[in-house]
């Protein structure tokens, strides 16, 4: 099923409701990827291709390392937040530190083809 | 500093505990980072796939409110197969301890994060009392 954007609202939930209904579906079971690994990854399919995307909040496109090989992908980097010294914290809810996922995916990746940019 | 592996936090959804919204879909608590000087207010904000244009402050009287609705045209054409997180619009709510100068507040947002300068009114800002 393809979403068409007609209403966006209503299409936001329906895409809401397509994105838990593929929650840790079996795609990945054959692999030796783990679940709860930072960052988060949704998989979608594009037509004949699959698209990836993870959240990253605070990290500059230029600090994520993305490297392919075989049917292995992995994203590694580092999320620095810093702040100056003389101020108070009230409230620190946003983490610092390094990640470093890969995944083994189900299909044959063509890796001259691969393309990424920011969502 | 000890560097340490990021762990994965689940989204938290925004209840409604606070009136209803009128438009449908989930909304996200962003995960928030407040600091203070001694004459302004630095609010941070994780809002990832949120654009600067797509993004609405509120402050009336001392209740902030953040607001980031997320591009969802991106995502047209694309079908789950496998995921691991939910997307959606983010909103948050603050009741700021502090007196605002509005005309001051800035904003700016860079890879997903969107960074509040919320500067005090004078004389809300810090004072150092001597004691004689």
């Amino acid at each position: 099923m393809v979403y068409r954007i007609v209403d966006p609202f209503s299409a936001l939930r329906g895409f809401q409701q397509a994105l838990d209904s593929a929650r840790s579906s079996d795609w990945l079971a054959r692999g030796t990827a783990g679940t709860g690994v930072f960052p988060p990854i949704n998989v979608f399919e594009k037509g004949e291709d699959c698209v990836l995307v993870a959240e990253l909040p605070g990290v500059n496109k230029g600090d994520i390392d993305v490297s392919v090989k075989g049917k292995q992908i992995r994203i590694s980097g580092k999320r620095e937040i810093a702040y100056d010294e003389s101020v108070s914290v009230h409230r620190r809810e946003r983490t610092s530190g390094n990640f470093d996922r890969t995944l083994t995916v189900p299909i044959e990746i063509e890796s001259k083809r691969i393309t990424r940019r920011a969502y | 500093m000890t560097t340490q592996d990021l762990q994965v936090k689940e989204k938290k959804e925004q209840l409604q505990e606070r009136g209803e919204k009128t438009e449908v879909g989930r909304y996200f608590v962003p995960l928030t980072d407040i600091h203070e000087s001694s004459d302004a207010l630095f609010v941070t904000m994780d809002m990832p796939g949120v654009r600067k244009e797509n993004v609405d402050i509120h402050l009336e009287k001392n209740a902030l409110t953040v607001t980031g609705n997320i591009d969802f045209s991106n995502y047209e054409d694309l079908r789950p197969i496998y995921t691991e997180y939910s997307i959606g619009n983010f909103t948050r709510s603050f009741t700021l301890s502090s007196r605002i100068n509005k005309e001051g507040i800035s904003a700016k947002m860079v890879d997903g994060v969107l960074a509040l300068y919320l500067p005090k009114v004078k004389e809300a800002a810090a004072m150092k009392i001597e004691v004689t």
